[in-house]
């Protein structure tokens, strides 16, 4: 009987430790995914070559890609994506934070909302 | 924008790796047409790519296609009559200035909680900056009319430049005019390319041009964009220009030797909720395009939902 209940309590104690485990991953991921909004917003507001019209959060996560002003011209936003892809790489490795220039530009797609782009690097990126 | 591939590995059969069409409808003046459609098309390969194993530096050479004109229901009214279809090899970028290094030296985890952080990483974006970028393309054009009656084919090259330093000039007035602090200019865009340009016995030009065949023109280009009075507008001007280097006397009588088109674009961030973003849009194009450069303006305007 005695081992019974505590194999029973073993048993609780596994799966609390579990999730606690599971909280714990699904913070540190919010965390992540929030870091890397944070400084994409504040990357793309740059104050020599601003791209992005928005001034709150929220909205920018929401707001498509093909939204920030990169440009009219097909060479100029293309241009534009590629000097952010080279500023916002430094400032993540600054953090400690690797995301190549390549994963950067590869995910920068217009259709997608920017919550969207941001949960593709955080897939993509090492954080140290 | 759509991809025909977005993985990483290319195969075969994929001849280009991104791909985009953007379709901008607009309703204009019946004069000039009733209803216009803008549209641009791009088809993209990378051909060779050098990259660091830190991933921080990326240089590549890119075959790129694409189209991009204007097309309105009667296409005799339309002013801004210009197709123009393009195939390019890219040196993306050229070369660029070395930005200044930052060390590696705070905890994304410390900075996450940060309440700093967002203008912590714009100044730091700031400071990484580049100055100056050049990038370069040799390129074949076909140019026409919206029903293929004029068209012309230009060879040739460009060579782009990115540049932050001419901010604080263009920015001055504007900046005297904004109330909001985040709402700055982008990088000044500019181009100047050389097209060698053959068979304009096909467009209006044969009759004023030397040899009625073909034509050695410098293109320049510029972009820019910049915030205006508040942090919800957006102001953007495109410059795109065309000279015949060694024009005819009947050329510069007519007034075509020197040919420029303009873009002014006001974007205003009308509304935001929960679930959408509204954003109006007033757009005025002056100028005249390839092949035939006939000179008019269209002024349109549109608002855009995102949800």
């Amino acid at each position: 009987m005695s081992i019974k209940i505590i194999s029973i309590l073993l048993n609780k104690n596994q799966q609390n430790s579990f999730y606690l485990h599971e909280n714990k991953t699904i913070a540190m991921k919010e965390k992540k995914f929030r870091f890397l909004k944070i400084t994409y917003f504040g990357a793309s507001d740059n104050p020599n070559d601003d791209v992005n019209p928005y001034d709150d959060l929220d909205t920018f996560g929401k707001a498509t890609v093909g939204s920030l002003g990169w440009g009219i011209d097909d060479g100029v936003r293309k241009r534009s994506k590629l000097r952010f892809a080279h500023n916002y790489y430094h400032v993540l490795r600054h953090y400690g934070v690797l995301l190549t220039i390549e994963d950067i530009l590869e995910n920068l797609v217009d259709d997608l909302s920017n919550d969207e782009v941001v949960e593709k690097w955080l897939e993509a990126a090492v954080f140290n | 924008m759509s991809s025909f591939a977005q993985s990483k590995k290319d195969s075969t059969l994929t001849l280009f790796k991104t791909s985009a069409l953007e379709l901008d409808l607009k309703f204009i003046d019946p004069a000039k047409g009733s209803f216009g459609i803008d549209h641009q098309l791009i088809l993209e390969r990378s051909l060779k790519s050098i990259n660091s194993t830190d991933g921080s530096f990326e240089k590549g050479i890119n075959l790129n296609l694409n189209s991009k004109g204007f097309t309105t229901v009667s296409g005799d009214k339309n002013q801004n009559n210009s197709i123009i279809n393009e195939l390019k090899v890219e040196a993306f970028p050229l070369l660029f200035v070395k930005p200044k290094q930052i060390s590696e030296n705070e905890s994304w985890q410390d900075a996450a909680d940060d309440a700093d952080l967002i203008s912590q990483s714009r100044s730091l974006a700031n400071h990484v900056a580049s100055p100056f970028w050049l990038f370069f393309n040799i390129h074949g054009k076909h140019e026409t009319t919206q029903d293929f009656k004029n068209y012309d084919f230009a060879l040739g090259s460009q060579l782009s430049i990115a540049t932050s330093i001419l901010n604080k000039f263009l920015d001055f007035p504007f900046n005297l005019l904004r109330s909001a602090p985040n709402n700055n200019p982008r990088a000044l865009d500019l181009s100047i390319g050389y097209d060698y340009v053959i068979g304009l016995k096909n467009t209006d030009l044969s009759s004023l041009s030397k040899n009625n065949s073909n034509m050695n023109r410098l293109n320049l280009k510029a972009e820019w964009e910049t915030g205006i009075f508040t942090k919800d507008n957006r102001l953007v001007f495109l410059l795109d220009s065309y000279h015949d280097l060694d024009a005819a006397t009947k050329l510069k009588e007519a007034n075509k030797n020197w040919n420029y088109f303009y873009m002014i674009k006001l974007d205003h961030l009308l509304a935001k909720s929960d679930r959408t973003t509204t954003k109006v849009s007033v757009k005025y194009t002056h100028g005249g395009l390839p092949p035939n450069f006939d000179r008019g303006f269209v002024l349109g305007g549109g608002f855009s939902l995102e949800f």
